[in-house]
C-alpha cells in the first residue's frame, strides 16, 4: 500500500516535472531562436502578432528585402510585410509562407524568384549549408520539422551529425546563449516590416540589363518548390504573384526566369519581370541599382514599389487602411522610417550651426534631454546659447547648468538649483534616467575620458558626450529609437560636434 | 565516433517500451540485439571481434565446466586468457592498432575475469550463450566500462527474463536512473567538455606559458578526465539501471582522497578492483611479505599503465603510481603515515587531500602528453618559467580558451559537482539517493535546474562532439 502511494506520488512528480520542462524549455527556445533581422526572415515578429492584418506578403531572397514596402503604406495604405533573407533558399521561402499563413491571411502573396533556379541547392557550399540552419527562425512545429527533413534530404546532410541536430533544433540554437542581446528578450523593433537599411550606393561601372527570348532549365529542387508554392496557393485560394526585380543578370539567369514565366503562365499565375519593364517604370541601372549590381538601391526600390502599389490596387481588392484601426505596426514602421532618415540628416550635419537648424525643426517631435556642465559658460561664439534658444529652456538654465528634459516641447524636468540630482522616468518599455553626482565646478576638472557613473542613461548606455559643455540627446520614446546624441564644447574648433562616447 | 545522444536515448526509450511489451523470455535477446546494433552503428573497426570474444568466453567456460581433468581446465584457462591478451596486444602494439575495435580493452578484461572466475569456481559457467554474449556486449559498458563481472551481470539478465511487468516498470527506479543520466550529461557537457578546451589549448601550446598557466592546464586536465569518465560511468549506470541491471559505481569522489591508496579505492573502481583480483592477488598480494607486497603493487600499477596505452607515457604514469603506492605503503608500515584517518582534523584532511591531488595531477601530465619529451618539457617549463602576473591580467587569463562567461558557467557547475562529491565522500551515496532524502519538491527543482543548465550551457551541436569520451581511446 505504502509502495503504491509512493509510486503514485512519483508519477505526479514526473508529470509536474515534464510540464515544467516543456513550459520552460519552450520559453527558452523562444529566447534562443534567431529573431530575424533586416537581412534575415523576421518570423519572430509574426509570432508576436506584429504582422496582424497584413494585406500583402513579400517573400523571397534579399532582392525582395530591398523593396521599399513602407511606400505601399505611405502612398497606397497597403499593409505589406516582408520575409526575405540573404540568399534565402527556395525551400525556406516555401516553408516561410506556410508558417506565415498559420498566423495571418494576406490578400496577396508576392514571391520573388531570383533564387528559384539556383542550382546551389544541389551542391551547396559550406556557407550555404550554414544558412540552412540560421535562416530557419521558425518555432518548433510540424512545419519546421518538415523543412528540416527536406533540407536533410536536399542537402544530403549526414543524419547522425547535422541532420539529427536540425531535427531537434535545440543543438542548433542553444549555443546562442553567449550571443543574446536585449533584442532576444524584448521585441525591440516590432514595427519593422521591411529593411531599415536600404542601399544608397550606385554602380561605379557601366552596366546594362540583358533580356532574352531563350529558355534555360531551372534546378530540379527549384522546380519542385515552385510547383509546391503554386499548389499551395491553389489549395489556399490566395492570389500569388511571382516577380523578378531588375538587375544586370547574366543571360542564362534571364533564360531561367523565362522558364519560370512559362511555368507561371501554364498555372495562371501572374509573373512580373521588371527587367522587361525598365522603360515603363523609368528604371536606370546607373542610378537605381546598388553598387553590387545585384540589389535595388533606395531609389530603385521606390520605383518598383510604386509600380507594385498601383498594380496591387488595380488587380486585387485591396483597400486603403491608413485611417483604419489595427494597423499600428505599419504606422509605427512609417514613423521609424522617418526617424531613421532624420537620424541620417542629423549625422550628416557637419557643424553645430547646421545641426541646430535640424534640431530646431524637429525638437518638438521627440523627447529631448539637455545637460550643461563644467565651463559651458566660457564660450564666446554663443553656439551653445543658440541651441538653447531653439527650446523652451528655463531662463537660468544656461547660467546654472544642470539638466532639462523636454517632452515634445514641454518641460518635463529641470534640475533647478540642485548641485547633485537623480531623476528617472519610464517611457513605454524603456527607462530614461539622469544622474549628476557632483557639483558643477568639479566637472570643470573632469576629463571626458574619466570613468563616471553619472550622465543620461537608457538601457545602461550613457548618452552624455561632453563633461564640459552641452550634451543633447534626442529620443523617440514611443519606438525606442535614439535619433541623435551629441556633445558641444564651448568654443569648439570649427563648431565641431562630438558623437563618440568619452570623446575628448 | 560514438553515436549521438539524440539517437541513443530515443532508442533506449523504445527498447524499454518493447521490453515491457514483448514476452519475458526475449527481453535479454532484445537487449543483445540493441547492444550489437548500437555497437555496429558506432562504425567501429573489427565489429566481429566483440561477438567472437563472447563466443570464445562461452566455449572455454562451458568446456571447462564439462572437463573433469584439472590440467585440461588449466590448459583451457591459459589458452583462453592468452588468446585474449594476444588479441589486445596485437591491436595495441602492431601496425593494425588503428583498426582496433572500440572498447576492446574493456570487454577483453570482462572476458578474462569471466573465464577466470569460472575456473576458480567463483561462478558457474553459464549454459545459455545469450547471457554470456550479452555480458560481453552489454551496450552501456562495452565502450568504456565499468569493467563488469559475469557474477554480477549474468544473474541480473536471467532475472530480467523472469521479472513481472510490474517489477520492470518501477517508476521510482526509472526516475532515479534518469536523474543519474541527467547528472552524467551535466558533468560531461557542461564541465568536462569546457575543461577540455582549456587543457587542450594549454597542453598543445604549453611552450608559450609558465608556472601558473601550466598548473591551470594540469589541474584542468585532471578535472576534465575525472568529469569525462565519471560522466560516462554515470550515464552507463543510469541506462543499465533503466533495464533494472545494476552495474558498478566507478567513482566515489576520488579527488577528496586522503592518500594514493584511498584514491585508487575511489578512481576507476572497476579497473582497480579487476587489477587487484586478477593481477595483484595472483601475484601473491600481501601474503608473501612486505617486500613482495611492494613489488606486487608496483607491477600491478605498471600493468595498469600498459593497459591504458602503448606509449611510454602511460608506462611512466603507471610506474609513478606504483612508486606513490610503494612509498605510501612503506611510510604507513613504518608508522610515519597514519593508517586510521577517521579522527583527523579538517586541516590535516584538507592538506592530505591537496597533497594527494597534486601527486595524482602531476602523473596526469604524462597521461595527457603526446610523448615523454612533451611531458618533460611541460614539467620543466612549469617549474622554471615564472608568469604569476598572468593571474592579475584578466585579458591574458581569459585568452586561454575560455572567456569570462564560459568560466563563470564552468565555476558554477564545478561548485555543484563539488557539493555532490562531498556528499558522496561523506555519506557514500549517489546523487539519486541523496535527492531521495531531500524530498520530491527539491528533487524536482534540482533535476530540472541541472537539466536546463545542461540544455542551454552544455557544449554540443555545432561546437563539439559530446558523444566522444576520453576513455574510448583506451
Amino acid at each position: 500500500m505504502i509502495k503504491r502511494r509512493k509510486n503514485i506520488f512519483r508519477f505526479i512528480e514526473l508529470f509536474i516535472f515534464l510540464i515544467a520542462l516543456i513550459f520552460i524549455s519552450t520559453n527558452l527556445m523562444n529566447i534562443l531562436i534567431e529573431k530575424g533581422t533586416s537581412t534575415n526572415p523576421r518570423m519572430h515578429n509574426v509570432y508576436e502578432g506584429y504582422a496582424k492584418n497584413t494585406d500583402v506578403l513579400f517573400v523571397g531572397s534579399s532582392h525582395a528585402g530591398h523593396l521599399v514596402g513602407r511606400n505601399l503604406w505611405r502612398d497606397y495604405g497597403i499593409a505589406a510585410y516582408t520575409i526575405a533573407g540573404n540568399s534565402q533558399p527556395v525551400d525556406v521561402t516555401y516553408h516561410s509562407i506556410i508558417e506565415f499563413l498559420k498566423y495571418e491571411e494576406p490578400s496577396v502573396i508576392m514571391v520573388e524568384t531570383a533564387l528559384i533556379p539556383d542550382d546551389n541547392m544541389e551542391e551547396p557550399d559550406t556557407e550555404y549549408e550554414g544558412k540552412i540552419q540560421s535562416d530557419a527562425a521558425f518555432k518548433y512545429s510540424e512545419n519546421y520539422l518538415q523543412m528540416a527533413r527536406e533540407q536533410i534530404k536536399n542537402f544530403n546532410l549526414p543524419f547522425t551529425e547535422e541532420g539529427v541536430q536540425l531535427l531537434y533544433k535545440w543543438p542548433v540554437v542553444h549555443s546562442r546563449y553567449s550571443e543574446l542581446t536585449k533584442d532576444d528578450f524584448v521585441t525591440d523593433a516590432p514595427y519593422l516590416v521591411s529593411d531599415v537599411h536600404p542601399l544608397t550606393s550606385v554602380p561605379d561601372e557601366e552596366a546594362e540589363i540583358v533580356t532574352t527570348d531563350e529558355r534555360a532549365p531551372i534546378s530540379d529542387i527549384g522546380r519542385e518548390y515552385l510547383d509546391k508554392i503554386i499548389a499551395l496557393f491553389h489549395e489556399k485560394n490566395i492570389p500569388l504573384v511571382l516577380f523578378h526585380t531588375p538587375y544586370p543578370a547574366p543571360e542564362i539567369s534571364m533564360a531561367q526566369q523565362n522558364t519560370i514565366s512559362d511555368i507561371a503562365s501554364q498555372n495562371n499565375v501572374p509573373y512580373i519581370d521588371f527587367n522587361y519593364l525598365v522603360e515603363e517604370i523609368g528604371f536606370d541601372v546607373q542610378t537605381d541599382q546598388a553598387a553590387d549590381l545585384n540589389h535595388l538601391n533606395l531609389s530603385g526600390g521606390e520605383k518598383i514599389t510604386a509600380y507594385l502599389g498601383q498594380y496591387l490596387l488595380d488587380n486585387y481588392n485591396l483597400k486603403d487602411h491608413r485611417n483604419d484601426p489595427g494597423y499600428e505596426t505599419w504606422r509605427n514602421d512609417q514613423k521609424a522610417w522617418e526617424d531613421y532618415q532624420l537620424r541620417e540628416e542629423f549625422e550628416s550635419s557637419s557643424n553645430i550651426e547646421e545641426w541646430g537648424e535640424h534640431f530646431g525643426e524637429h525638437c518638438k517631435d521627440y523627447l529631448v534631454i539637455m545637460t550643461l556642465s563644467g565651463d559651458h559658460t566660457s564660450e564666446s561664439n554663443g553656439s551653445i546659447q543658440s541651441i538653447l534658444e531653439e527650446v523652451p529652456a528655463p531662463e537660468d538654465f544656461y547660467s546654472k547648468g544642470g539638466t532639462i528634459i523636454l517632452y515634445h516641447g514641454e518641460l518635463l524636468y529641470y534640475s533647478y538649483n540642485a548641485e547633485t540630482f537623480s531623476y528617472s522616468h519610464k517611457f513605454g518599455n524603456s527607462v530614461v534616467s539622469v544622474d549628476r553626482l557632483m557639483p558643477n565646478k568639479e566637472y570643470m576638472s573632469q576629463s571626458d575620458k574619466d570613468d563616471r557613473n553619472d550622465g543620461v542613461y537608457i538601457w545602461g548606455e550613457n548618452y552624455v558626450k561632453k563633461t564640459s559643455g552641452l550634451s543633447v540627446f534626442i529620443y523617440d520614446e514611443n519606438l525606442d529609437i535614439v535619433i541623435d546624441s551629441v556633445g558641444m564644447s564651448p568654443d569648439a574648433e570649427g563648431n565641431e560636434l562630438k558623437r563618440e562616447e568619452n570623446d575628448k | 565516433m560514438f553515436i549521438t545522444y539524440q539517437i541513443l536515448f530515443p532508442l533506449v526509450f523504445m527498447i524499454l517500451l518493447l521490453e515491457f511489451i514483448v514476452p519475458k523470455k526475449i527481453r535479454s535477446f532484445l537487449l543483445l540485439a540493441l547492444s550489437f546494433f548500437l555497437y555496429y552503428i558506432c562504425g567501429t573497426a573489427g565489429f566481429f571481434i566483440l561477438p567472437a570474444v563472447g563466443i570464445v568466453s562461452y566455449v572455454v567456460t562451458v568446456a571447462m565446466e564439462k572437463s573433469h581433468s584439472a590440467s585440461a581446465k588449466k590448459a583451457l584457462l591459459i589458452s583462453g586468457i592468452t588468446l585474449l591478451i594476444v588479441l589486445m596486444a596485437i591491436y595495441r602494439y602492431t601496425a593494425i592498432n588503428k583498426l582496433a575495435p572500440l572498447g576492446l580493452s574493456f570487454f577483453a578484461l570482462e572476458a578474462i575475469s569471466y573465464i577466470s572466475d569460472c575456473y576458480n569456481g567463483k561462478i558457474k559457467a553459464e549454459k545459455n550463450p545469450l547471457y554470456v554474449l550479452l555480458f560481453i556486449a552489454f551496450f552501456p559498458t562495452v565502450i568504456s566500462g565499468p569493467i563488469e563481472r559475469g557474477g554480477n551481470l549474468i544473474p541480473q539478465f536471467r532475472k530480467l527474463d523472469s521479472a513481472s511487468r510490474k517489477e520492470l516498470f518501477d517508476i521510482n527506479r526509472l526516475c532515479d536512473n534518469a536523474i543519474i543520466i541527467i547528472f552524467g550529461m551535466f558533468v560531461k557537457l557542461v564541465i568536462a567538455d569546457r575543461l577540455a578546451i582549456l587543457s587542450d589549448h594549454i597542453f598543445t601550446t604549453y611552450y608559450r606559458y609558465g608556472t601558473s598557466v601550466l598548473i591551470i592546464g594540469a589541474v584542468s586536465f585532471g578535472m576534465q578526465l575525472y568529469c569525462d569518465f565519471m560522466a560516462y560511468s554515470h550515464i552507463a549506470l543510469g541506462i543499465a539501471g533503466m533495464f533494472d541491471i545494476k552495474i558498478m559505481d566507478n567513482f566515489k569522489a576520488p579527488y577528496m582522497s586522503l592518500s594514493i591508496t584511498d584514491f585508487w579505492r575511489r578512481w576507476h573502481i572497476s579497473l582497480s578492483s579487476w587489477l587487484k583480483d586478477y593481477i595483484y592477488i595472483p601475484l601473491g598480494g600481501n601474503r608473501k611479505g612486505k617486500l613482495r607486497k611492494y613489488l606486487n603493487t608496483f607491477i600491478t600499477f605498471a600493468i595498469s599503465g600498459v593497459w591504458h596505452g602503448s606509449g611510454l607515457t602511460f608506462l611512466i604514469w603507471g610506474v609513478l603510481h606504483g612508486l606513490y603506492n610503494m612509498i605510501e605503503n612503506i611510510l604507513t608500515d613504518i608508522g610515519i603515515m597514519k593508517k586510521n584517518k577517521s579522527n583527523m582534523p579538517f586541516g590535516a584532511r584538507f592538506l592530505r587531500a591537496t597533497f594527494t591531488f597534486i601527486l595524482v595531477d602531476f602523473a596526469w601530465i604524462f597521461f595527457k602528453a603526446d610523448s615523454v619529451q612533451h611531458a618533460c618539457s611541460y614539467i620543466i617549463q612549469m617549474f622554471t618559467v615564472k608568469d604569476f602576473w598572468i593571474l592579475s591580467d584578466m585579458n591574458k587569463f581569459f585568452s586561454l580558451g575560455l572567456g569570462a562567461q564560459e568560466l563563470f558557467i564552468l565555476i558554477f557547475a564545478l561548485m555543484i559537482l563539488g557539493g555532490m562529491d562531498l556528499i558522496a565522500y561523506k555519506r557514500d551515496i549517489r546523487i539519486d539517493q541523496w535527492l531521495n532524502i531531500q524530498g520530491p519538491v527539491f528533487r524536482m527543482i534540482f533535476t530540472l535546474a541541472i537539466l536546463l543548465y545542461t540544455m542551454v550551457f552544455g557544449l554540443y551541436g555545432e561546437v563539439a562532439d559530446p558523444a566522444s569520451f576520453y576513455y574510448m581511446s583506451f
